[in-house]
């Protein structure tokens, strides 16, 4: 491969025949996707056809890096990205996570991993260098995620080396299961029943090569520009270091934006008590960091006396603290603490659980669950011995957490009588902790995910900054299409979400075209990045389309179209439909897809090069 | 004599001095080559630096058979490549886990404090390394 950054080969695994094999990247294939989710999107949609059963064997799991992975450039050095069909949804999934087993995978001399088949009975995949081995996971089958990570560096005799792996939820397949690695999670989307259905239990890799970028000199001079940047900011240099995301409780709280019981109301009267200064001042143990960050959002955090005494966590994040926390109306920052613990230990995605959680709080409320059917518990909001006991029957699949594990949607079915307008869910994949009603460009970025409710395609960053005005409706499709293009491409380098303070929060800049310039050595144009960027989104959508997507897939939760918020500082914000529809225009618009249908247009394909697609959009339909 | 210091209360383990330090004396961003090691004993805390304390009566200078570790103009412990047999005494010897064997040329390494001016001091963003004098 001509290019620096990549190590220019992808690892195949068939869990099915057991069959290893490698093969090249080409030149073509970084000009057109860039790397990490780019790569894997291309591979997904070329492999995994419509109508695919998400856990059965022809589903396929990759993981991915991108050509800036394993170098030293700051907050870039090991973001992982799996991609699969979704259990959850059925659609495009890609999920991310922080830790070191990127840059593992990348010193091991891949770019990526692809998973496919299925084992006849629980293993592992052992990594060292070359040497890849399908080893017998049936000592490790059963245990929960730190257990079996820290019994893989037993079994390995190394503590240089990354682990990925299920809990008990991923292995019973629950539908909302994560795969850790490390102290992270590649969270959303249900990534781990995807590996739990292959009866693959873990991954562990030791990479012993380096990574070369195109041009040192000028990567070195432009990572030090980028660190010294990243000091200077008040978010990257002060706010993430001192409290990491738990801050934003304070910050959503006090814009009335921070979802309260099921998202019924957006202010929380405990916000303090969960907030990051709370936490800092009561339950600060130790500052954690990724691979090659130097940012380090990362805090290992534990309860204080009491029932959940020593419960110690590396968390919770913002996420947690709402999807835990506010959203079930629990002001016990000890309780969230050992309720993100055991998410991590037992494999479970905290926005998803969380979110179940909070809506079999409000169904209890609403009487559409009673005591008898929840298993004997008290579900009323605030009670975190019962959100607590949830994690836990959701991790066994034990009792009402067998269907919880299902996710909202699912669950909503299983309830009926209306149970659907309290799953808080965009396209299937539950809503995180930013605001749709107080954020309209956060709106139509959850509308139009290609993968659902999630905040890391729109972004809430900018609106909630005051860099874009929050209030304006007018220009939020055309505004959230940058965001995503800027998104997509820092998922295909692959990079985390902490730097679109330093590198642009709205959309492509020169700084991104640099980044790629001094680690692969291509040339490119923001022009360049755009088209690249947008062929990834369209390939994504592609894989939904076959499915059935179009423009009524988007769409937002009930709540958020037709109750404004009740109380706050944000009183009254609310999407209604005919807002809605007009950001969606805007959107597809600014991406030349057909307004009508919301497929891309012919002549669109044509321009970024995705001809292939033209038959398969829009003359199979 | 010199040698580097870690405050673990300030260590993230974050991994930037050893991709500082391969950067440095290879230019090419390999853990493997790095002369400091940072890694996790158990999850989901345990954090642990492994680095060269530059002892007084070092056990890497005095397992090594052919005396290929010795002190240089600096007061640093340094390995001798063309004399290194690759033997691996050192790395067993070492109890810091600081001596590495280089497994495709069969040569141990470790640090030489670049010098003086240690690329890991410099880059590390939490300031939780240092060079000191003496014991």
């Amino acid at each position: 491969m001509k290019y620096g950054g990549y190590a220019g080969k992808i690892l195949r695994v068939d869990l099915s025949s057991n069959r290893i094999s490698t093969e090249k990247v080409s030149d073509e294939m970084a000009e057109l996707y860039l790397g990490g989710n780019g790569f894997a999107a291309k591979i997904l949609f070329d492999e995994v056809p419509a109508g695919t059963d998400p856990l059965g064997e022809n589903n396929k799991l990759l993981f991915f890096t991108g050509p800036v992975t394993g170098t030293n450039m700051p907050v870039c050095g090991s973001r992982l990205v799996v991609v699969t069909k979704s259990p959850l949804n059925n659609r495009f999934l890609d999920s991310y996570a922080g830790g070191e087993f990127a840059a593992y995978m990348k010193y091991a001399g891949f770019d990526g991993i692809v998973i496919e088949g299925k084992a006849s009975e629980p293993v592992y995949l052992w990594i060292d260098d070359d040497t890849v081995e399908i080893r017998k996971a049936d000592t490790l089958w059963g245990k929960k995620t730190y257990e079996t990570q820290n019994e893989l560096r037993k079994m390995a005799g190394d503590r240089d080396i990354a682990t990925a792996c299920i809990g008990p939820a991923g292995e019973k397949l629950a539908r909302i299961a994560c795969i850790l690695t490390g102290v992270h999670a590649a969270g959303r989307g249900g990534v781990g029943a995807v590996m739990g259905s292959k009866n693959l239990k873990a991954i562990a890799v030791r990479g012993t090569k380096g990574v070369e970028v195109a041009d040192l000199e000028a990567f070195r001079l432009f990572s030090r520009e980028i660190r010294g940047r990243i000091s200077a900011n008040a978010g990257t240099g002060t706010g993430l270091p001192t409290f990491g995301t738990a801050a934003v409780v304070e910050v959503n709280n006090k814009l009335g934006m921070l979802g309260t019981n099921n998202y019924q109301k957006e202010e929380f009267e405990h916000a303090d008590l969960i907030g990051g200064k709370y936490l800092k001042e009561n339950c600060f143990v130790a500052n954690d960091a990724c691979f090659g960050c130097s940012i380090a959002c990362a805090k290992v955090n534990k309860a204080r006396e009491g029932k959940y005494q020593n419960y110690l966590t590396v968390g919770p994040e913002y996420e947690t603290l709402f999807s835990l926390g506010s959203n079930c109306g629990i002001s016990s920052i000890d309780a969230i603490i050992a309720g993100d613990r055991l998410c991590d230990e037992y494999g479970i995605d905290t926005i998803s659980g969380g979110s179940v959680i909070s809506m079999a709080m409000e169904c209890s409320e609403k009487g559409l669950l009673d005591p008898d059917s929840a298993d004997g518990l008290d579900l009323s909001f605030g009670n975190h011995e019962a959100m607590v006991e949830l994690v836990r029957k959701i991790g066994e699949r034990e009792g009402i957490g067998w269907i919880m594990g299902e996710g909202t949607v699912r669950f909503a079915e299983h309830l009926g009588k209306g149970a659907d307008k309290f799953a808080i869910h965009v396209k299937g994949l539950e809503v995180p902790a930013h605001s749709a009603r107080g954020l309209p460009g956060m709106a139509i970025g959850y509308a139009t995910s290609n993968r659902g409710g999630t905040h890391q395609d729109g972004r809430p960053t900018a609106e909630r900054a005051g860099i874009v005005d929050p209030a304006t409706t007018e220009g939020k499709g055309t505004y959230e299409v940058q965001v995503q293009r800027m998104t997509t491409f820092m998922d295909s380098m692959v990079m985390c979400r902490m730097l679109e303070g330093i590198f642009g929060p709205v959309g492509l800049t020169e700084d991104h075209a640099r980044l790629v310039k001094v680690v692969t050595g291509m040339d490119l144009s923001i022009g360049n990045l755009k088209d690249i960027a947008d062929r990834i989104y369209i390939l994504e959508r592609a894989t939904n389309i076959r499915e059935g997507e179009n423009r009524s897939s988007d769409t937002l939760p009930w709540r958020f179209m037709n109750e404004p918020i009740p109380s706050g500082p944000s009183k009254g914000k609310y999407i209604p439909e005919n807002v809605l529809n007009m950001m969606l225009d805007e959107t597809y618009e600014e991406r030349g897809w057909d307004k009508k249908t919301g497929l891309p247009l012919r002549e669109t394909l044509e321009r970024l090069k995705l001809v292939d697609l033209v038959q398969e959009i829009h003359e199979q339909k | 004599m010199d040698h580097l210091v870690v405050d673990m209360g300030k260590c993230t383990g974050c991994g930037i001095c050893m991709l500082a330090c391969s950067e440095r004396k290879l230019g090419i961003y390999k853990p493997s080559a790095a002369r400091i090691r940072v890694s996790r004993e158990t999850l989901p805390d345990g954090l642990k630096v492994d680095l060269c304390r530059q002892c007084e009566n070092a056990p890497c200078a005095a397992a090594c058979p052919v005396g290929a570790i010795a002190l240089n103009d600096s007061g640093v412990w340094e390995v001798e490549e063309k004399t290194c047999i690759g033997c691996g005494r050192c790395v067993t010897a070492c109890p810091f886990g600081a001596m590495f064997m280089d497994t495709v040329s069969k040569k141990a390494f470790k640090c030489d404090l670049c010098g003086g001016s240690p690329e890991c001091v410099v880059q590390c963003p939490k300031g939780a390394l240092d060079i000191v004098s003496g014991k």
